[in-house]
């Protein structure tokens, strides 16, 4: 049972790290994506 | 006595106010059925990974997991772990999802057609239709109560509640399919993930990580950590997971939709592999929720009910409203994004190839937005209806099962055995979707159920495939 306990704090602590790191990650450049995305739809409304 | 105030109604309304401002703003760019569906497959690999995690989490995922949590205590991180593990695997291998990317469809029925024949893609259209609604069916029931419980709204307004829920998402999604979707998922993803955060950081302070290792060894024993030992967990589940997961990554209608969304099949595998290490927050981190509120409470009559009345008690006031306007947040996007595939899948695949003559995109747009309101009013009944056998984890994973086995079976031999044929698919999809129904109406064990259709899906194929390639000639061209 110790080592199953430290299987999973081992993944939580470890969750939750990345996933703060790559929601960081992933919204600052998602941002910027979108803004590409806006312009490939507004040339196409144009065209 | 709630927590929810005056100050957090007002965040929730601004909330909802911002994200119809940015609906209406992007609904004049949507010119095309391509526009609307796939959003020009103009998809970066960032937005495309934010688009994906707020597609797949919704309140429905928080309480499902969290309801795992509560139940098996720490042995759910396993049922976690194993999409994680799939991510990988289909993202780094690019296993059907490369090949499928290539062909530029906009739903996996279209593939059926081209690599089989009509008759496969309208089977298939009408089990994922049907599998998909049955899926999405408990939905806004379970969302709703816990909306109540967490607001503190009294339980008889439940009905109230889910009407004004889908009302609100139906406005959203009707407004401009997947390019809206793209854009408010951004903002949505943002405002889950600072939510998610925040209800982790209230568990640790709040109820401690000491108190719930201790009420798990307590309540549920040595199977609470070893999910191998587990009467409901162990081999078999692992193995029906393995594959659930493989099926739902390459087939699932609103991840296909987002793979065929991508600039190409590159940027699509990229996706999945970075998506990994999040899909593991979207279910460990509901799951230790599910385990605080073990320990928060020691036991509870509804464990589904348990976390949302335990955030109710611990959240202050202002937090609360930021939390609840991550959740709508979190489950507009998947509304969105389910009843948009769902009803693409009822429309391209079922209605149309029903029609036998070509419509027009405006006309196709217009088919798309009747089915989607149609969708929307029969999950307002089924989940009224409906009540589901056990944890809802399993009942999600068996409506599922109902066109998984088959899709993944035909998917999988139609790309690569050249002996595949529609004999084999139509096999396939007859016996994947038979093993599910011991499920709904002989109470059978889901974790056998759902490694006997998969199973039984394969050998149908096979054998299906090899009978009938003695009596037809070669069809399709796509494999």
């Amino acid at each position: 049972m110790i080592v199953w306990t430290i299987i999973w704090l081992t993944c939580l602590f470890g969750t939750i790290v990345v996933f703060t790191w790559l929601s960081v990650v992933v919204s600052i450049k998602g941002y910027g994506e979108l803004k590409q995305l806006f312009e490939h739809l507004k040339e196409g409304e144009e065209d | 006595m709630s927590n929810f105030s005056g100050i957090d109604w007002g965040i929730v309304g601004v909330y909802l106010a911002l994200i119809f401002a940015a609906g209406v703003l992007v609904k004049r760019y949507v010119g095309n059925l391509s526009d609307f569906l796939v959003a020009g497959r103009g998809m970066g690999q960032n937005l495309g990974i934010v688009s994906l995690m707020s597609a797949e989490i919704g309140i429905i995922t928080y309480v499902y997991y969290a309801e795992m949590g509560f139940i098996f205590g720490f042995s759910s991180f396993l049922p976690g772990l194993i999409p994680v593990a799939c991510l990988l695997f289909v993202g780094l291998t690019g296993f059907c999802i490369r090949r499928l990317r290539d062909l530029k469809l906009m739903t996996i029925p279209e593939y059926f057609q081209k690599r089989y024949s009509p008759g496969v893609r309208v089977l298939a259209g009408v089990l994922m239709a049907v599998g998909g609604a049955l899926n999405l069916g408990v939905f806004p029931r379970l969302e709703a109560a816990f909306l109540n419980i967490v607001t503190g709204v009294p339980e008889e307004y439940l009905i109230w509640t889910m009407v004004l829920l889908l009302l609100v998402v139906l406005v959203y999604t009707a407004m401009g399919g997947m390019v809206s979707i793209l854009i408010t998922n951004y903002l949505q993803y943002v405002l889950l993930s600072i939510g998610m955060l925040i209800i982790t950081a209230v568990c640790f302070l709040n109820v401690g990580l000491g108190d719930m290792i201790g009420t798990v060894t307590e309540k549920i024993g040595s199977t609470g950590f070893n999910p191998i030992s587990h009467p409901d967990m162990g081999w078999t589940f692992i193995v029906w997971q393995v594959l659930l997961w493989v099926g739902v990554l390459t087939s699932w209608q609103s991840i296909a939709m987002r793979t065929f969304s991508t600039k190409d099949s590159r940027v699509g595998m990229r996706i999945f592999t970075r998506t990994g290490v999040l899909f593991l927050g979207r279910a460990l981190l509901p799951m230790f929720w599910g385990i605080a509120a073990l320990a928060y409470f020691g036991r509870a009559d509804v464990p589904i009910e348990a976390m949302p009345a335990m955030l109710n008690r611990l959240l202050p006031v202002g937090l609360i409203g930021l939390v609840i306007a991550a959740m709508l947040a979190a489950s507009m996007s998947t509304y969105a994004s389910y009843l948009l595939a769902w009803g693409s899948i009822i429309s391209q695949d079922v209605i149309q190839p029903l029609i036998r003559r070509p419509l027009s995109d405006g006309a196709k747009v217009k088919m798309n937005r009747i089915t989607v309101v149609g969708l929307t009013l029969f999950i307002m009944f089924w989940g009224l209806l409906y009540k589901i056998p056990g944890p809802t984890y399993f009942y999600l994973n068996m409506t599922a099962n109902l066109f998984l086995a088959g899709t993944l079976s035909s998917i999988v031999a139609g790309l690569y055995w050249k002996r595949a044929n529609s004999v084999g698919a139509y096999t396939a999809f007859a016996l994947g979707a038979l093993s599910v129904l011991g499920y709904f109406f002989g109470g059978m064990s889901p974790k056998i159920l759902g490694f006997m259709s998969f199973g039984l899906a394969f050998a149908g194929m096979i054998i299906g495939s090899l009978v009938g390639g003695l009596f037809i000639k070669k069809e399709g061209a796509t494999s």
